[in-house]
């Protein structure tokens, strides 16, 4: 599932270290920053990224030999948030109002507002292709869907966002 | 906007998260714990494994059969079915890793995985013992009814009660949930972006929107009738409004062949929340679950009229969970919970008890 093609600048930046600890410095404020992104809040994709470590730690010989080790720990990262959800009250992970979703504490960014407009599964394609720069296969394995509905996932994310942020820009 | 512009606004909406502490040594503890509870777990499993297996063993010999298992109605006025889960195919499945999205008239409840909730239905269907069994994902087992939204952006029709497609259909634009077949069999009736309820004809693929909501939540279909829930704001004595948008429903009902539109209030607090919507077949009644505070009720309206015709009080005087409510005829309508007061144990059969009531309309 988690064996994708990648490019060369992919392969560059997400090639899998021998050792578990060299991965960890050099993946995790990246993949918190990702997953921080895709749930809309901060302290629990710090949660997250800290849970997905640690199974990736426990099963390190085997992950380590996957093609994206990255990948499988944002996506292990991802479910496990989205069971957070389930347990915690929220149902489905949909996106909140702008206005209550702020990953930079008080004061935050426009663009985190604007991301938080988009439905969990536009975002968390977005982040692959844009923030973790992995290709549209690798995005395919990683979140467990076709090609084909990463493109259109992506285009409708892109589409969505260039909306909003229009309307924002003549609101101001 | 180019995609570049996009990029760079998620890269400058990234920057502004706030760094991940370097946390290498509470994530290996963190795996250490996650290890031990691991081993735990496995040795527990296989204590109370061998714990349960032989009373078990013993309780088999020493009964001729089995009937001590079949729970009894309770002495309450409505007519209850208790039923046990199997636990193999239907609880683990439900709790929590799946979620029942509705049950259907003929006993039949369809259940997703979550978070792929839009995309994967599984089927379910209650045995004459009682045992919710998977039918298998994508398997409609009711003709007329079984359109799914498909990859957001076409349906596939199941056609027969073993799942079989018989039409496939792409959509103009995304579909967000699992539309309703009309009675020609020939027209889905859907909910598409987040506020428009639509037609689509399937012979010819044209698309019509029929009903422009305020974020509605759910909506239903049966008998020419669209009924559909979405927030109120609501009105007190004080002449102030008040938002109820985060649990206050009302309910609308829309008659796809005249075009009536009717908005029906139903009784208690407009704050109260309302889910579960039914319509019954010949589309004159709508049934639905009000929950208030910790206690829910069953009710259903005569939409001409709007009067309340039929309400029943579900559990006790905490709300129990609830699954849903659906018309088996034009006369009845049945809900199934979990009843929070169920013993947990002994025997352990009771701690997966759904309950099903009916609720006679005179």
């Amino acid at each position: 599932m988690l064996i994708a093609t990648r490019s060369v600048t992919a392969r560059a930046s997400l090639d899998p270290p021998v050792v578990f600890e060299e991965f960890y410095r050099l993946h995790a404020d990246r993949l918190h920053r990702a997953l921080a992104l895709t749930l809309g809040d901060h302290h629990l994709a710090r949660e997250a990224t800290d849970e997905a470590m640690a199974r990736a730690y426990l099963h390190w010989a085997r992950v380590s030999n996957y093609d994206n080790p990255g990948g499988w720990v944002y996506r292990v990262g991802l479910n496990w948030a989205t069971s957070w959800w389930r347990r915690f009250g929220r149902e489905h992970p949909v996106p909140d109002p702008p206005s209550a979703v702020n990953v930079a504490g008080p004061g935050g960014h426009l663009a985190l507002d604007l991301l938080a407009t988009l439905p969990v599964r536009l975002r968390s394609v977005i982040v692959c292709r844009l923030l973790l720069q992995l290709s549209t296969a690798e995005t395919a394995s990683v979140l467990d869907l076709a090609q084909g509905t990463v493109k259109s996932r992506l285009s409708r994310g892109i589409e969505a966002l260039r909306t909003i942020y229009l309307r924002t820009e003549q609101e101001r | 906007m180019t995609e570049q512009d996009i990029k760079r606004l998620v890269d400058s909406a990234a920057a502004t998260v706030p760094a991940y502490p370097d946390n290498l040594n509470g994530v290996r503890k963190r795996a250490a714990k996650m290890r031990r509870r691991r081993t735990l777990a496995v040795t527990a499993a296989l204590v109370l494994l061998v714990g349960a297996a032989v009373p078990v063993w013993i309780s088999a010999m020493n009964r001729a059969d089995s009937t001590s298992d079949t729970l009894t109605s309770s002495a309450q006025p409505m007519i209850i079915y208790p039923i046990a889960l199997n636990i193999e195919s239907g609880l683990e499945k439900l709790d929590p890793s799946w979620r029942i999205a509705q049950i259907r008239p003929n006993r039949t409840i369809v259940g997703y995985p979550l978070p792929d909730n839009d995309l994967r239905h599984e089927i379910f269907t209650l045995s004459q013992q009682g045992e919710i069994v998977s039918v298998g994902r994508r398997a409609m087992p009711e003709p007329k009814q079984g359109p799914l939204c498909n990859n957001s952006e076409e349906f596939v029709v199941f056609g027969d009660r073993s799942g079989n497609e018989t039409r496939r259909v792409r959509l103009p634009e995304a579909c967000e949930l699992s539309g309703i077949i009309g009675a020609d069999g020939d027209t889905v009736y859907l909910r598409r972006g987040r506020d428009d309820i639509t037609v689509v004809d399937l012979i010819t693929g044209q698309t019509r929107t029929l009903l422009t909501m305020h974020y509605p939540m759910s909506q239903t279909f049966a008998g020419g009738t669209i009924a559909v829930v979405e927030p109120v704001r609501a009105s007190f004595t004080d002449g102030q409004q008040v938002d109820c948008t985060s649990d206050g429903w009302t309910i609308r009902t829309l008659n796809v062949t005249t075009g009536e539109l009717r908005k029906l209030s139903h009784p208690g607090s407009p704050c109260d929340r309302v889910g579960g919507l039914s319509v019954s077949p010949d589309g004159t009644h709508v049934a639905f679950i009000q929950k208030h505070d910790d206690t829910a009720q069953a009710f259903v309206i005569d939409i001409a009229t709007g009067q309340t015709v039929a309400t029943r009080q579900i559990g006790g005087p905490i709300a129990p969970e609830i699954f849903g409510i659906a018309f088996a005829d034009n006369k009845t309508a049945w809900v199934a919970w979990l009843p929070n007061d169920r013993p947990r144990q002994p025997p352990p059969r009771l701690a997966d008890v759904v309950a099903f009531a009916t609720l006679a309309l005179g």
